[in-house]
């Protein structure tokens, strides 16, 4: 646990000094608002996928292909990775989503923040796949997809959101833990 | 141990113990860095097992220290903040300025040229003073006096297992199709 707070700290650093990625995610998430709001207020949802899909591509899969996360997988474990690249994607993708809802339907940002973190806490572990366990890219997209849906349609039901991110944090964590069985 | 990608064998049947220092010499492709990989628990093998001093590390930093191809830092913050990080992660700390380091401590790892990345990388791998080191190719991208510093500083370990397209002259020198059962890739 110790070396996932480490971690977890050091990829928020990193993070914030790779400004021309976060100016790309907001820039996008902005521009997917703008035109998101003339396509009905649930047009967020499909800014909350896109955000969480930027977010793992940037932050998991340019980390495998720079060579950090190699490295990462050595000091902290599938498990460990999974949890920091979680915390750093979803607290993006989130950020962005809620900044696009101000264009689309403001009442929906709650809702909104909540959807990009859920399919946050999944693209992550799809893009670990992608990396690590040989997945195609477009598999592991549609694996974060369908994945979230479940989830997502418990929360829009009116179940809270805390539950819905608990189960699919656990999934993440059990499934990255047999990335290491692979 | 034994490593397949899809239906392709890249490692057959390696046997190999470590106990000194050990350049394992092979050609490109021949399964090396795959080896390194296996042996640090960033791969699992597709059969057989790494047992480090006796047993399956389950957080290898601290028991063996490993380098890999890429250098593992993060290229946006220092090297004085990456090697702090490794550190805490590892449970060891910077004792002096093995390979010069001291010189680039507060510039960002993405502003130096991949010799000193890799200069990092090894010292990164040495914070915790392990009993075992892996190192793969150690002496790519570091100039004449780093190479010789580096060779220097392994020839006193006590067990390192080195990987190289050619020989090092450091330790005992195996070619990697001498220690495989089916021979190379």
């Amino acid at each position: 646990m110790f070396n996932v707070l480490e971690v977890v700290k050091a990829d928020f650093k990193a993070a914030a000094r790779r400004v021309e990625e976060l100016v790309f995610l907001f820039v996008a998430a902005l521009a997917a608002g703008v035109v998101g709001s003339y396509a009905g207020r649930y047009a967020v949802f499909l800014v909350a996928l896109l955000a969480s899909q930027l977010s793992a591509y940037l932050y998991v899969i340019r980390d495998w292909d720079r060579g950090v996360l190699e490295g990462l997988v050595y000091y902290a474990g599938h498990s460990g990775v999974y949890v920091s690249k979680l915390v750093v994607t979803s607290a993006l993708s989130t950020a962005s989503t809620a900044l696009s809802s101000l264009f689309i339907d403001l009442s929906l940002a709650p809702l909104a923040a909540a959807s990009a973190f859920l399919m946050s806490t999944l693209a992550a572990l799809a893009a670990l796949f992608a990396v690590y366990g040989g997945l195609p890219p477009p598999a592991a997209t549609a694996m974060a997809a369908v994945l979230s849906l479940p989830p997502l349609a418990m929360v829009v039901e009116g179940a809270p959101a805390w539950l819905a991110a608990v189960i699919t944090t656990a999934i993440g964590v059990v499934v990255a833990g047999l990335l290491d069985r692979l | 141990m034994w490593k397949r990608f899809g239906e392709f064998w890249v490692l057959r049947g390696v046997n190999l113990r470590v106990n000194s220092v050990v350049t394992l010499v092979g050609p490109n492709g021949s399964g090396k860095t795959t080896l390194v990989k296996i042996i640090a628990g960033v791969l699992e093998p597709s059969r057989g097992e790494v047992l480090v001093d006796g047993r399956r590390p389950r957080v290898p930093a601290s028991v063996l220290g490993v380098v890999f191809h890429t250098p593992v830092l993060y290229p946006e913050l220092t090297v004085r903040e990456n090697l702090k990080l490794f550190a805490k992660l590892s449970g060891g700390r910077l004792v002096g300025c093995p390979l010069g380091v001291c010189k680039v401590l507060d510039k960002p790892v993405k502003a130096l040229s991949f010799g000193w990345r890799r200069r990092v990388d090894v010292v990164r791998a040495l914070l915790p003073d392990p009993p075992n080191l892996v190192i793969d190719e150690p002496t790519t991208g570091l100039d004449e006096e780093a190479r010789g510093e580096l060779l220097d500083l392994l020839k006193e370990r006590g067990a390192a297992l080195l990987t190289s397209p050619f020989p090092l002259g450091v330790g005992h020198e195996v070619r990697i199709e001498d220690v495989q059962r089916v021979g190379g890739s």
